[in-house]
């Protein structure tokens, strides 16, 4: 090798060297996406006590390490990303998890998934097996099983079992309840011959999704049949079909009590017969959802029981006259219990209440899956109507809100809208006293969109925020936010937030060596007055909308969660930082803050920055774009006139497209942005000046605050053609005066909207407030005898042509009236 | 009626004979007046006046919206910083910035700018170009009304007019690769013997109904068929629909969009005598992130007016055409919680130009937070009236409806003087 060579192959080298720095030094993530997109999970659900195999498919979803639930009982372990868009794992399923919904998140190192459900029944699974679409073709199922199926379009399932006489045969489907599309189903028992025995559409139990029970008339053979109402379908009208012999009571009464009582209910509905079982309610839950069991078989779906801080008041008959009125010398608040047995049944109750107690007079049907549609009227003991209601918040359930005016006996009747009755109409009249309530949530991030940015991926070494909206009733004061459950190395900000405000932001940050790891936050909001011996507690709300349906998207299907799902992930490469204000905004004025993007040295790309939210009356763009390369950018904001006087804490968060797709998100430290009172304010008095001439725009001024130094006015709005200079002011200035040249070329008229940017000057700033707004000016033409050239021959008038009025139909008419009378 | 009464009227003795032949219905004849065709640009969703034709850059942020603005060719006024094409051809067009109704629905406020009629419950009014078609009926062959991509909406529709003044729908974007007017050739498997022997069965079929049935409907079923063998068997409309003729230089002018090939067959359409052409483009329905909206339609519909304008000019068709560019409605002052706007009916803008309308004008204006018109407001009636009359038609005209009901083309609107030449 000559030294030539070895020149060359140590540059080689050194090239080849470099080459392998970058391989391994080069941060990775601008190669990857971001969170998680989990498109589908199947199958749908399992089995308690049992281990579940379960495929997710989606994209992004390498390196998938985690399935994180929200409710105990269920796991999962063997998460095996096969690559990035399918990923292996086998759900873990205790015998004490709770039958019914499990939601859960995939995470990556990259973020979370959105949520989705995974559904846990009593029966073990099997899969549906094509074809079954006709009778003949049914396929053989043991009792006590639950299907696994899809309904293709125009598909209809039928399922074969044996039955002796006399024994139970009950169907039940989650089909709208997996949380697809729009998916409506129909179920049908038939007899040998094909005949139905029975059919179910919607229920006030399952909603569009349909249960089914009856007693086996003969010993035979029978078939279930499974379609969606409309015959539609597809691959991805999935189900869960239960078919056995278990119980399937519809309504329970009562359909409440008492914290921690013991009682007995009555379950009714099943073909069976109603019976009774004695329960105790928890202490520490807003209700009880009871799968009731009878030889080891458990209804696959509960009955609800609602658990209140108040005694239950149980009607007796008869009761459907005042006078007879069930009556309890009990005060308020008390839970009233019933059912309207039969058409055209009433129940009255009479109760006591103490004068200015606020209660919410709640009747509870729908909610308690009874077919009843409530109407419920409040009178006076003597019988003298107060008010009533039918339906509330959207649903058929009723309510009133009530001051009571005086301690004394008052009487609810209730009944049904159309008169009817039977069994299963059961009622539960709930008196609520009006509390202060209050939550947060995450504002959407789009239209009909639940789901997106309502977890927060942390990137390691960062910060990520998140502005949260308000929701408050009965309440109108300040509280704190405090999280629970924070990960390691995880560390939130949130200011106070004063009683005036609906939006905040809060900001997440994670150290550099924070574990890849995620946490399920309960953000708990409390309100404390010292004064008042308030104490009140709020928390975080997601209202996840799972599935839309005609008119318009609307929500079919939804859950709600209490906990924010978060996640400390990769680093992203580029920081915020928002800098301080060099001087404070005032009530009509505007200011620019300095947002700066601290790139890491391999990161190009456009930034898009947004505000997160806003103090009262401030008004800022959306966004900002700081152009690729670049690093600071300028985010205006403006202050209305009845801007929130005082320092309110703001933060901007900045995304910017990864190349796997998604957004990459970092949030800024904290600011206070100062609002203050204008220093000054001024009025345009309307002056006229001719084309061509100069003139003067004379300004009253008051100043409000005193400054030191010389601010500048600079009036704006001027017609075209005319101009004017920027003028000087300071403390003491009352009138001020701006020069104005009006050109030959401007048009004569009136213009409006003229306005001045004044700016005072504040510690080495300016401070920009706008004012004088609604000044006028008008421009006139030169008087005609001024016209130069006036010796001229006068230009011939012009004839103007008359507009020819035309006649109306109605003035035609009027007209001809008018003749015929001549 | 005494005849002496008519000149204190303002009617001329032709114009009351002329009536008297009309009996009660109001008539004046339509004959071809400054503009001899229209191209209606429709943006249907209601598109921001804000952020295009009447920023108020001064105005509070919430209200400003998140684009600047850029001055134009007329002085002293600006346009959104999005229609930077537009702004140099400003000399050409008249913007008025006081348009004002109270529909803010989609449908109500679309028939009114289709119209110059507020929606009746009781009436179905014939859109602008099917009044133009039954006023001035085919030229060279062509149909005289016709909608690009297709009928944009069912106020677009003849109304009480016959269905034979309704529009001819393309039923094909120009701007996809594949574009090929239907109707204009005959199927691919049949050939003319063929289409002729059809033809024939269908007379004698049809002659067997004319003479157990005599409607309106059959008229308008003929019309519909001669029409469409006129079409089939016209080289000019033929040639008139194949944007292919078009160099692929001036394609690139009204820019390779829907906007801009919509637009250029627009121009086609009316070079070749096409009365009346209207043509829809993109969704300006902004309730949410209306930054975003504006990027993505905005400078498309931005390129190709401007285009538009400018080859008008080039080819000496715009004293001739008269380009109207309207919404349904406008936005709301304020920027909403989803950094959108809502429906804003109370003021807003259209751009008209060419075919007897003014250059580098503003037609009234909006307050500082462009909530209300502060002069010159511009009614719907008034709009059409201008309009019409810039075509030779005059509004007052009554056209008869069903139940021999004679109604005014347009209802008490007035020409708009200060706008026309």
């Amino acid at each position: 090798m000559n030294a030539e060579n070895r020149i060359e192959g140590i540059i080689y080298l050194k090239v080849f060297i470099h080459f392998l720095f970058l391989l391994v030094f080069l941060p990775a993530y601008p190669l990857s996406g971001t969170e998680p997109l989990l498109q589908s999970l199947l199958p749908r659900g399992g089995q308690l006590g049992s281990e579940q195999q379960v495929v997710m498919n989606g994209n992004r979803l390498n390196k998938a390490c985690e399935v994180i639930f929200y409710k105990d009982g269920i796991s999962a372990k063997s998460i095996k990303a096969e690559d990035s868009k399918l990923v292996r794992a086998i759900f873990v399923i205790s015998p004490n998890a709770e039958i019914g919904q499990h939601e859960l998140r995939l995470r990556t190192p990259k973020g979370l998934s959105k949520l989705f459900t995974f559904w846990v029944g009593p029966f073990p699974n099997e899969e549906e097996v094509e074809p079954n679409s006709s009778v003949a073709e049914a396929q053989k199922v043991s009792l006590n099983h639950t299907v696994n199926g899809v309904v293709k379009n125009e598909d209809v399932d039928y399922f074969e079992i044996a039955a002796t006489m006399g024994q139970r045969i009950s169907a039940e489907i989650e089909a709208i309840r997996l949380s697809g599309v729009m998916f409506d189903p129909y179920l049908a028992i038939l007899d040998e011959r094909g005949f139905e025995l029975a059919s179910s559409d919607d229920t006030e139990l399952l909603l569009q999704d349909s249960t089914l029970s009856i007693i086996a008339p003969n010993d035979g053979v029978y078939r279930i049949e499974v379609r969606e109402s409309s015959y539609r379908g597809g691959d991805k009208f999935h189900y869960r079909l239960h078919i056995g012999s278990f119980p399937r009571p519809l309504v329970v009464f009562p359909a409440g009590g008492e914290k921690g009582e013991t009682r007995e209910f009555t379950f009714i509905g099943d073909p069976s017969g109603s019976f009774k079982k004695k329960l105790t309610l928890p202490d520490d839950r807003v209700s009880l959802d009871y799968c009731h069991s009878e030889n080891g078989l458990a209804s696959p779906s509960p009955n609800r029981i609602r658990v209140c801080d108040f005694p239950s008041i149980l009607e007796t008959e008869p009761n459907h006259t005042p006078k007879e009125a069930t009556k309890t010398s009990s005060i308020l608040p008390l839970a009233f219990n019933g059912v309207i047995e039969k058409d055209g049944d009433v129940d009255y109750f009479r109760f006591r209440a103490k004068k200015n107690d606020r209660f919410y007079i709640k009747a509870h049907a729908r909610r308690i899956s009874s077919p009843l549609d409530p109407v419920i009227n409040l009178y006076h003991g003597d019988g003298k109507h107060i008010r009533g209601n039918d339906d509330s918040s959207g649903g058929p359930d009723s309510l009133i809100t009530q001051t009571f005016p005086k301690d004394g006996e008052y009487i609810i009747r209730i009944t049904d809208h159309l008169g009817r009755g039977g069994p299963l109409h059961v009622y539960r009249i709930e008196t609520e006293r009006l509390t202060p309530e209050f939550s947060v949530s995450i504002p959407r991030f789009g239209n009909r969109d639940s789901q997106t940015r309502q977890m927060l991926p942390i990137a390691r070494g960062n910060r990520v925020a998140t502005g949260l909206n308000v929701t408050r009733k009965n309440f109108n004061g300040a509280f704190e936010i405090l999280a629970e459950n924070m990960p390691d190395g995880v560390t939130m900000s949130a200011p106070s937030v004063p009683g005036n405000f609906n939006s905040i932001p809060v900001v997440f940050e994670a150290t550099k060596d924070a574990p890849l790891s995620s946490s399920l936050l309960d953000l708990n909001l409390i309100h404390k007055d010292a004064e008042k011996n308030l104490s009140v507690k709020g928390s975080f709300k997601h209202r996840v909308e799972l599935v839309y349906g005609p008119p318009n998207n609307t929500p079919f299907y939804e859950t709600e969660m209490k906990s924010l799902a978060i996640a400390v992930v990769e680093p992203v490469p580029f920081k915020i930082k928002l800098h301080e204000p060099a001087c404070p905004i005032v009530r009509g004025g505007s200011q620019n803050l300095k947002v700066e993007v601290i790139r890491d040295a391999n990161f190009t790309s456009e930034v898009t920055v947004k505000i997160l939210s806003k103090p009262p009356g401030i008004g800022a763009r959306a966004s900002i774009k700081i152009p690729a390369k670049q690093s600071v950018g300028h985010y205006p904001l403006t202050a209305n006139g009845g801007a929130a006087i005082g320092s309110w804490r703001i933060a901007v968060q900045g995304e910017s497209t990864a190349k796997g797709g998604g957004q990459m998100l970092s949030a800024s430290n904290f600011i206070d942005l100062r609002i203050e009172e204008p220093y000054l304010s001024l009025k345009i008095n309307m002056t006229a000046i001719e084309r061509g001439k100069e003139g003067d725009m004379i300004c009253d001024l008051s100043i409000k605050r005193p400054f030191i130094g010389v601010g500048k006015l600079e009036l704006k709005g001027l017609p075209p053609f005319s101009k004017t200079a920027v003028i000087e002011f300071d403390s003491n200035s009352k009138q001020v005066s701006f020069p104005v040249q009006v050109g030959e070329k401007a048009r004569a008229g009136v213009t409006k909207n003229l306005f001045c940017f004044a700016r005072v000057p504040f510690e080495g700033n300016a401070i920009t407030h706008s004012v004088g707004q609604g000044g006028q000016i008008r421009l006139d033409n030169p008087p005609p005898g001024k016209k130069s050239g006036s010796s001229k021959k006068s230009e011939p008038v012009k004839k103007v042509q008359k507009e020819v009025k035309t006649l109306s139909r109605l003035e035609q008419l009027r007209l001809a009236a008018k003749e015929s009378i001549k | 009626m005494h005849v002496g009464l008519v000149g204190g009227l303002g009617l001329t003795l032709a114009d009351f004979l002329r009536i008297k032949a009309h009996g009660a219905q109001k008539f004046y004849p339509s004959k071809e007046g400054k503009a001899k065709s229209v191209i209606h640009i429709y943006l249907p969703g209601g598109m921001a006046h804000q952020e295009s034709w009447d920023p108020k850059p001064y105005s509070p942020l919430e209200y400003r919206g998140p684009f600047k603005s850029i001055p134009t060719k007329i002085p002293g006024v600006h346009f959104s910083e999005i229609f930077k094409e537009s702004a140099k051809v400003a000399d050409k067009i008249t913007v008025c910035r006081s348009m004002t109704h109270g529909e803010a629905a989609h449908e109500r406020g679309t028939h009114n700018m289709f119209t110059g009629y507020r929606p009746s419950p009781a009436t179905s009014f014939p859109s602008m170009g099917s009044v133009v078609s039954h006023e001035f009926g085919s030229r060279k062959n062509l149909p005289p009304y016709v909608c690009i991509p297709k009928v944009p909406n069912e106020f677009a529709g003849s109304g009480y007019l016959s269905s034979s003044y309704g529009p001819f729908g393309l039923g094909s974007d120009p701007a996809s690769e594949n574009f090929k007017v239907r109707d204009l050739t005959l199927p691919d498997q049949i050939c003319d013997t063929r289409f002729s022997k059809r033809r024939s069965l269908l007379d004698t079929v049809d002659s067997h109904f004319r003479k157990i049935e005599n409607s309106d409907a059959l008229g308008a079923m003929d019309k519909f068929y001669n029409d469409a063998y006129s079409l089939i068997s016209s080289e000019e409309a033929r040639h008139a629909f194949d944007l292919s003729k078009e160099s692929d230089k001036l394609k690139e002018r009204y820019g390779k969009n829907e906007a801009g090939q919509r637009m250029l067959l627009s121009r086609r359409l009316v070079e070749s005598g096409v009365r009346f052409v209207s043509m829809t483009y993109g969704g300006w329905d902004m309730h949410q992130n209306i930054q975003a909206g504006f990027e993505k339609h905005g400078p498309n519909l931005d390129k190709a007016f401007a285009a538009l304008i400018s080859d008008l000019e080039d080819r000496g068709l715009l004293d001739s055409t008269l380009v109207m560019l309207s919404s349904e409605f406008g936005r709301t002052p304020k920027i909403n919680k989803d950094n959108g706007r809502d429906h804003y009916p109370k003021v807003f803008s259209v751009v008209l130009a060419g075919g007897g309308i003014t250059q580098g004008q503003v037609y009234g204006s909006s307050d500082a937070f462009a909530t209300a018109p502060e002069d010159n407001p511009l009614s719907v009636e008034d709009l059409a009236t201008t309009v019409y009359d810039r075509l030779g038609i005059v509004a007052d005209k009554e056209l008869m409806a069903p139940g021999d009901r004679p109604m005014e083309i347009v209802d008490g609107g007035k020409v708009i003087r200060d706008i026309c030449t």
